[in-house]
């Protein structure tokens, strides 16, 4: 099982300076599965990808991909494939050649180059230097050049910045073919969790430096609350006959209020046997977003705040 | 190995800068060779010294080698582009990911700047000759090419030349930035270096100053100066501080963190 492409990150610790930047952070991604690593911007998502690729000297720990350090990979581009930022080109290099300078680099035929400019279709823009390229055609470039080798694992750095909703789209059904079609596994970050949320199988969540939670897609989705969203004129009485239940009101945006742990079914008998008049009743989960920003300590203003453990 | 320096030369293949350097540095060789061919002989006006007379075989290699001062910084530029530019357009990612044991990529460079810097350096020369050369025997003087000792000075130019770009591939490894590597070998050989020689002189220690860059660089083509070291020596020494950058560069800065 040495040469799976399982991603292990172990007590990794990165310091800058004085900056802790990684603070011990375990985590591993499964083969064969995509992985969402999210984090606020400033986490630690962009060094702890670096010091898996060997960019970055860790100050403690280790991070391997089936079982060796990037650095001690004999066929490096041929087991890994990376995107870390979309701006490493030359602007007055072409597209095809950005690729057959890497082809050169890694012996692979120059045939290559055509095919992941097909993959990713871009195409008809390989003979056209990068500088006049869209934020989303270098995406798209850099994104091909990680296809090159025919990695099985794929490491990408924020590969959605810059991209239009089409082109997100666009993304999200490409990675779910590399992961479904072709096997690959996938670790891809992000700061945002809905451009990854319809991709990924499992998630890691980093927030300054540590681990804040890792697991699937699913269990993440078990710890989202739901709330009884209820409006109604008579909100003090409702509040009173709630609390002689034991539940609670809290209030809610728009004059309404928020009854967290119940079901609509009796908050609903409550109102009715008191005879309450009701203007609203809803069942409101708190979206994963909201799940996402609790954990990282994030409030919906981009403030940090306590980071959740 | 031959995969990366392939590599090397394909990134100078895929972009104008060769092209466009090598086109600049003819095009200045070919202007003041120009110059200093129709001017050599005649008096610098009423004041200072007349140069000497195209008769004097000293004066026609002088012409030639016009092209070597010149192109030393042309080729010096390219060896520094040939690491910082990566630095500066973060391509030095990719390169890294590609052959993440980075001292390789530094061989590689050195491998494929003596290819680059040589082609470049032929050309430069060759402009030199040329124009030289037409001026010459235009002036009705014999162009010597046919000489054992000029066709020696053109090699070891050539030679001179590559030696400066793996100078700036050396200094460039070092400093990681473009600008402030030009500036300061540049900065070093034009104007700390004629003091330290003067310092040096002053003091008798001939020794010691034709060790100096500018002077080494001086012995390897010979055109003037006295107290030089043979052109091998001079070869060596430029080499020397090449490889003393490069070591530095490969220890220091390319070990850091790629961020």
């Amino acid at each position: 099982m040495a040469d799976d492409g399982r991603i292990v990150v172990s007590n990794l610790t990165k310091f800058f300076g004085k900056v802790r930047a990684v603070d011990d952070l375990s985590f591993e991604v499964e083969p064969g599965t995509v992985t969402g690593f999210l984090g606020p911007n400033g986490a630690g998502k962009t060094t702890t990808l670096r010091c898996l690729l060997a960019l970055v000297t860790p100050t403690r720990g280790t991070a391997t991909i089936g079982g060796r350090r990037y650095a001690d990979l004999p066929d490096p581009l041929g087991t890994v494939g990376a995107a870390l930022e979309a701006s490493s080109f030359h602007p007055g290099r072409t597209a095809r050649n950005h690729l057959r300078v890497l082809c050169a680099a890694a012996r692979l035929p120059d045939a290559r180059a055509d095919e992941v400019l097909e993959l990713t279709g871009i195409a008809e823009a390989a003979n056209r230097r990068v500088r006049g390229f869209s934020m989303g055609m270098r995406q798209r470039l850099a994104l091909a050049a990680t296809l090159l080798g025919d990695p099985r694992v794929l490491i990408l750095d924020e590969p959605a910045n810059g991209l239009d909703p089409a082109g997100i789209n666009w993304l999200r059904e490409f990675l779910r073919y590399l992961a479904t079609k072709q096997g690959k596994t996938v670790l891809v970050s992000s700061h945002i969790l809905s451009e990854v949320e319809q991709t990924v199988d499992s998630i890691v969540i980093i927030a300054q430096g540590r681990l804040v939670r890792e697991g699937t897609l699913k269990d993440l989705l078990g710890t989202a609350s739901v709330a009884i969203r209820v409006r109604t004129p008579e909100a003090d009485k409702l509040r009173e006959v709630l609390e002689r239940s034991g539940l609670r009101a809290e209030d809610g945006d728009g004059g309404a209020l928020l009854v967290p742990g119940a079901s609509a079914e009796t908050v609903g008998h409550l109102a009715f046997v008191n005879e309450i008049e009701l203007h609203e009743l809803a069942s409101q989960s708190s979206d994963l977003e909201d799940v996402f920003l609790e954990l990282t300590g994030t409030g919906r203003d981009g403030t940090p705040g306590e980071v959740a453990s | 190995m031959t995969g990366l320096i392939r590599s090397e030369l394909r990134k100078w293949s895929t972009t104008r800068m060769w092209f466009g350097l090598t086109l600049g540095g003819m095009l200045a060789v070919a202007v003041i060779t120009l110059i200093s061919a129709l001017t050599a002989g005649s008096g610098n006006g009423n004041n200072g010294p007349a140069t000497p007379p195209l008769s004097d075989p000293a004066q026609v290699r002088t012409i030639y080698g016009t092209a070597f001062g010149i192109g030393s910084l042309f080729t010096l530029i390219l060896g520094v582009i040939a690491i910082c530019g990566e630095f500066r357009h973060q391509t030095i990612t990719p390169t890294f990911l590609a052959s993440p044991r980075r001292h390789r990529v530094v061989e590689a460079k050195l491998a494929s700047i003596v290819v680059v810097g040589g082609l470049s350096g032929i050309l430069m020369i060759a402009t030199g000759l040329l124009v030289g050369a037409i001026v010459i025997s235009a002036r009705g003087f014999a162009t010597r090419l046919g000489s054992g000792d000029v066709q020696q000075a053109l090699w070891l130019m050539v030679l001179g030349l590559v030696v400066w770009s793996i100078l700036g591939l050396g200094v460039g490894t070092l400093l990681k930035n473009q600008i402030a590597a030009i500036l300061v070998v540049v900065g070093f050989t034009f104007i700390a270096e004629p003091l330290i020689q003067a310092g040096l002189n002053a003091l008798g220690w001939f020794s010691v100053s034709k060790f100096l860059p500018g002077q080494a660089s001086m012995a390897m083509v010979r055109t003037t100066g006295e107290h030089l070291q043979s052109w091998w020596g001079g070869t060596l020494t430029l080499l020397a501080y090449s490889a003393v950058a490069a070591a530095l560069g490969t220890f220091s800065t390319i070990r850091r963190d790629v961020t």
